[in-house]
């Protein structure tokens, strides 16, 4: 299971409480900082996939 | 509140079925994402300290155009003007005041490739780009989000304009 099916899961998870107490819950934060860090890894990881060839191409780079 | 800090949270807050099951595995993922995050900005930041380096190269390089355009249109670089001092570079000379000086050694052979040298300067201008030519390449080729190909982009349009002055 990935981050972003986690998250997906745990949208599903309540407690009797309103979207707005959930939303504040640990569950509901840990949900969104889930697909909030996958994003920022994601965007790392593309931005590692765009330089790096580059780098390697035109300067001899390699890392 | 920061991952770590919200994993331990979570470790208290979970409870019945959904604790036994996600209580270990929200804040290993939560964890593992912080880990991975922090090498990948470790990474970038190494990446833009070598990209940063190259640009400063070839900023440098731009800067020595002008020097090399100098070098290499065959334009004189100095004339004489007679002795000051005794210099036994040119004391033997047969060079009069005003001739011209090159760094470029065919014009300097003799006189029939002299007169060759001066028919080929007029009927074949150099193939140079001024620098306000450069600069508008540069400005209309050359954009930031798009970095990776603006260099090929800029060479390519210094290459097709220096070709459009030959043909002209």
């Amino acid at each position: 299971m990935n981050a972003n099916e986690l998250a997906d899961e745990l949208d599903s998870i309540s407690y009797d409480c309103t979207i707005e107490e959930w939303r504040a819950s640990p569950v509901g934060s840990a949900a969104a900082m889930l697909r909030q860090q996958q994003a920022e890894i994601e965007a790392l990881k593309h931005w590692q996939d765009t330089w790096r060839p580059f780098l390697k191409q035109h300067f001899g780079i390699e890392k | 509140m920061n991952a770590n800090e919200l994993a331990v949270e979570l470790e208290h807050y979970l409870k019945g079925e959904e604790y036994d099951r996600l209580v270990w595995e929200i804040p290993d993922l939560l964890r593992q994402q912080q880990a991975e995050l922090k090498e990948l900005k470790l990474a970038r930041l190494a990446d833009l300290d070598v990209i940063l380096k190259q640009r400063a190269e070839i900023e440098l390089l731009f800067k020595e155009i002008p020097e090399f355009e100098k070098v290499f249109s065959n334009e004189p670089v100095a004339y004489v003007t007679g002795l000051n001092k005794f210099d036994s570079k040119m004391v033997d000379t047969v060079l009069k005041v005003g001739t011209p000086l090159y760094t470029h050694p065919a014009s300097l052979v003799d006189w029939s490739y002299q007169q060759g040298y001066q028919v080929g300067k007029e009927t074949h201008p150099a193939k140079t780009l001024t620098d306000e030519e450069i600069t508008e390449i540069f400005d209309t080729t050359f954009e930031v989000h798009d970095y990776q190909d603006s260099f090929i982009k800029f060479a390519r349009a210094i290459l097709r304009k220096a070709q459009e002055k030959c043909t002209k």
